[in-house]
């Protein structure tokens, strides 16, 4: 009998205390005048706290992303087409190297002829806008125009894709009969020094306003002959890209710098002028000299581009905070001091050109307790689209940003 | 051990291990006013079901922790394991909260080495300094949203690791002698936090590190039935250091625990009934802490308190009795003085001693109810309620050889 009462109270009790903990407070707000007693500013939040937005906005504009010429450049994603005149260049590049070479067949120890009857391209569609180029021209290239498309860029078209009429999934097309004879060229001197090399294509979409973003990894494919004494074979090589990238080039930069506009396409930043001498005052003649969180709200003015599937999307701004204008091609522009927000920010449309989305710029604590001399009057808010994450063409003009700031006394 | 009493044994040890696992933040706000914390009633299962008494009793499963001097009385290897699941309610006018923890307090061993006396090892908490206070509110400002909180949280105990020697002087006098190390290592944080737009926190702790060496002793004298004993204990000067977090700087200070003295006598009226008493005093205003500005200050005072207790065992000789025949039925009551003069402390304890087969060990569950007072703060007061087991054990290795024929 005592052992089944041992038994059953050693697991029941265990078992009854922790589901009744639950219902236990961790800690107790009573007490005051035991807590009082030992520090008065334990029991009164407004001796440990105030809040403050006495920070004006002096300007608001925006600046080109950086380099000398106004473009933005995004790896691994490949857009063509022109759109709220900012136009948009694709570059890809096609390995032909031993690996793809391989891939013919070629036979050993035996005389051959080789002949590349045509050059066959595919780009699929990534994101399908409600209006799409009708077709993408192709042009032959070099490394030179991975990055900045030079003035050489469209200078020899080996292509001309349009929309397949079957699939409106894809573009597609062929080469230009010289580029065929290129590849056997090619082919030749490869066989005498196994070299490798790269097929470069840059993509223009000329005639249009229209944008297509299509994806990363189009391909070629080679349809070839060889023919020897024993072999008489149709060989087809598909090829896909190693590299894509797009480049987009604002059209009428001196009107969009005037307002406040982060764009994904170009790197736009918006830039806000903000006047912290009051902030300054504050810190240095009152008790509350410590900046404990501080930051911004801003919202949306106008919204382009956006995909409000279930009516809402996200955005992904990134935003710093500089004691001095930076020119475009400042490294701090480019570098890692940027704050993300790591799973964006959900907006939803505007309706009457009034936004209800705010979002929070906090920024970290330090860059506004420094010494009263080291912290200048005048700072300068950057607002950016991040890269690489499918913002695709989305465009945002900011309204007038809040400050907001809680300050804590010294300990 | 035979496997009956593995069985009985496991299972308090089992429970004992599950509590342990309760997760809960007992706390005393009042503790805060005290340079150690509340302090803990010292003791195994047998003295504290009897209100705290014990330095006049002899009995092996007291060990050395209410007086070295028992230590003389002990002729078998003893253990004993001791916790408790402290509920407390602290009430402030009309609102009260509620708080859980598990707390163990001792681990003792005594070991008999012959006619050489007995030697105790034991571990003990001796105070406790948790405490979390947190205030806060919601404010919205211009758009912004937020939650501001401010709190004060105390952790850490003070751990005695004690090891003694007890010897009886031809059964007229017991005594006994201690060296004791105590660890202090309290951390006070100041939190203040804010939550929702905007999120920021700040944690400015400090952290005390002390320990020191100390001595125990006491003495037993029986005279027929009756008892006597004395204990006293002190700790010896020591450096202490202050960490604080918010600049990295360490200030360095002198501590000396207070040191204190008991005078307790034991009746055995009957062989069912035991009966004892103790008086106490701690020597708070003998407590060391030469502050510096940045050091914790306390306005400490001797603390004096009583305890009475008594044990009824129904028929202890009886040859083979019930088992219900031969439980240890205990009770007692408490007033202690914290080291404030304006406040107080007391506790009504009751319990059980649960013999194990043959004689070999005890299984003690109690329960203690009290309440604690600081009449400088009239609205508030601590209920709290103990929930306290504790598992012995012993076995006689070898027979004396002090019967001459």
């Amino acid at each position: 009998m005592i052992k089944k009462i041992c038994r059953l109270f050693s697991i029941l009790l265990p078992i009854t205390v922790s589901v009744v903990c639950s219902r236990f407070d961790d800690t107790t707000g009573l007490g005051k005048p035991i807590i009082n007693d030992i520090d008065s500013s334990l029991t009164d939040l407004s001796k440990n706290f105030m809040t403050t937005d006495c920070v004006l906005i002096d300007s608001a504009f925006s600046i080109p992303n950086s380099g000398d010429s106004i473009i933005g450049f995004h790896n691994d994603f490949l857009t063509v087409g022109n759109r709220d005149s900012v136009s948009a260049s694709g570059y890809v590049e096609f390995p032909f190297d031993s690996t793809i070479w391989k891939r013919f067949n070629f036979p050993d120890n035996q005389e051959y002829t080789f002949t590349v009857d045509s050059i066959y391209f595919r780009f699929d569609i990534r994101l399908k806008d409600s209006i799409l180029p009708s077709k993408i021209n192709l042009y032959a290239s070099t490394q030179a125009d991975k990055y900045n498309r030079s003035s050489q860029a469209k200078q020899c078209q080996i292509a001309t894709i349009t929309i397949d009429s079957t699939d409106s999934n894809y573009y597609s097309g062929y080469a230009i009969s010289s580029l065929a004879d290129s590849v056997e060229n090619f082919f030749v001197s490869f066989l005498q020094g196994s070299k490798s090399d790269t097929l470069s294509l840059c993509l223009f979409n000329n005639d249009s306003t229209n944008l297509v973003h299509l994806s990363k990894s189009p391909v070629i494919r080679v349809i070839s002959r060889i023919e020897s004494n024993t072999v008489k074979d149709t060989v087809k090589v598909t090829i896909s890209s190693s590299h894509a990238n797009y480049i987009a080039a604002e059209g009428n930069p001196e009107s969009r710098s005037a307002k406040p506009i982060s764009a994904f396409s170009s790197q736009r930043i918006a830039v806000f002028k903000v006047d912290l001498s009051q902030l300054k005052q504050i810190t240095s003649t009152t008790d509350f000299s410590n900046v404990f969180a501080a930051g911004f709200t801003i919202s949306p003015k106008s919204l382009s581009n956006m995909n409000f599937e279930d009516n809402r999307d996200t955005l992904y701004p990134a935003y710093l905070l500089s004691d001095c204008l930076l020119s475009t091609n400042d490294t701090a522009l480019q570098d890692s001091s940027w704050i993300s927000f790591k799973n964006g920010k959900i907006v939803s449309p505007i309706t009457n050109t009034v936004s209800t989305d705010t979002i929070n710029l906090q920024y970290p604590v330090s860059f506004f307790n420094r010494s009263s001399v080291e912290l200048p009057s005048t700072v300068y808010l950057y607002i950016k689209l991040v890269t690489g994450r499918g913002q695709y063409w989305r465009e945002v003009c900011w309204d007038i940003p809040k400050f907001k700031a809680i300050l804590t006394t010294q300990e | 051990m035979n496997p009956m009493n593995k069985k009985y044994s496991f299972y308090p040890i089992l429970m004992i291990c599950l509590l342990a696992a309760v997760t809960g933040y007992s706390q005393s706000l009042l503790g805060l006013k005290y340079p150690f914390g509340i302090p803990y009633q010292s003791g195994t299962g047998l003295s504290l079901s009897m209100g705290g008494t014990g330095i006049a009793i002899s009995n092996d499963l007291l060990g050395m922790a209410e007086n070295p001097a028992n230590l003389g009385a002990i002729k078998r290897t003893v253990f004993s394991l001791h916790s408790s699941l402290d509920l407390t309610n602290f009430k402030d006018g009309s609102k009260e909260t509620n708080h859980i923890t598990f707390n163990p307090h001792v681990l003792s061993f005594c070991f008999p080495i012959k006619k050489f006396g007995t030697i105790g090892l034991s571990v003990t908490q001796t105070n406790n300094t948790d405490a979390k206070f947190k205030l806060d509110s919601l404010f919205s400002t211009n758009g912004l949203s937020e939650t501001a909180e401010i709190g004060l949280v105390r952790e850490g105990s003070s751990i005695v690791w004690q090891a003694g020697w007890g010897y009886s002087i031809n059964k007229y006098v017991l005594i006994g002698l201690a060296y004791q190390r105590m660890y202090f290592n309290p951390s006070i944080s100041k939190i203040r936090r804010i939550k929702g737009d905007f999120s920021a926190n700040n944690n400015d702790s400090t952290a005390i590190d002390f320990s020191t060496n100390g001595i125990t002793g006491g003495i037993q004298v029986p005279v027929k039935n009756l008892t006597l004993g004395l204990s006293g204990q002190y700790f010896f000067e020591n450096d202490a250091n202050l960490y604080k977090s918010e600049d990295g700087s360490t200030i360095g200070y002198t501590m000396r625990p207070a040191p204190s003295l008991g005078f307790g006598a034991s009746y055995q009226i009957s062989p069912e009934w035991l009966c004892a008493a103790d008086f106490e005093t701690v020597l708070w205003d003998k407590c060391i802490s030469i502050p510096d500005t940045s050091v914790p200050k306390y306005d400490v005072e001797n603390a004096f308190g009583f305890s009475i207790g008594g044990q009824y065992i129904p028929a202890p000789n009886l040859l083979s009795p019930k088992y219900y025949e031969i439980l240890r039925y205990r009770a007692g009551f408490r007033y202690n003085q914290l080291p404030v003069s304006t406040a107080s402390e007391f506790g009504f304890s009751f319990g059980l001693g649960l013999p194990l087969r043959d004689g070999n060990g005890l299984f003690d569950v109690f329960f203690e109810y009290g309440q604690r007072h600081d009449s400088k703060f009239k609205d508030t007061k601590e209920e709290f309620f103990k929930i306290q087991i504790g598992i012995n054990g012993g076995r006689k290795w070898y027979q004396s050889t002090d019967t001459n024929y």
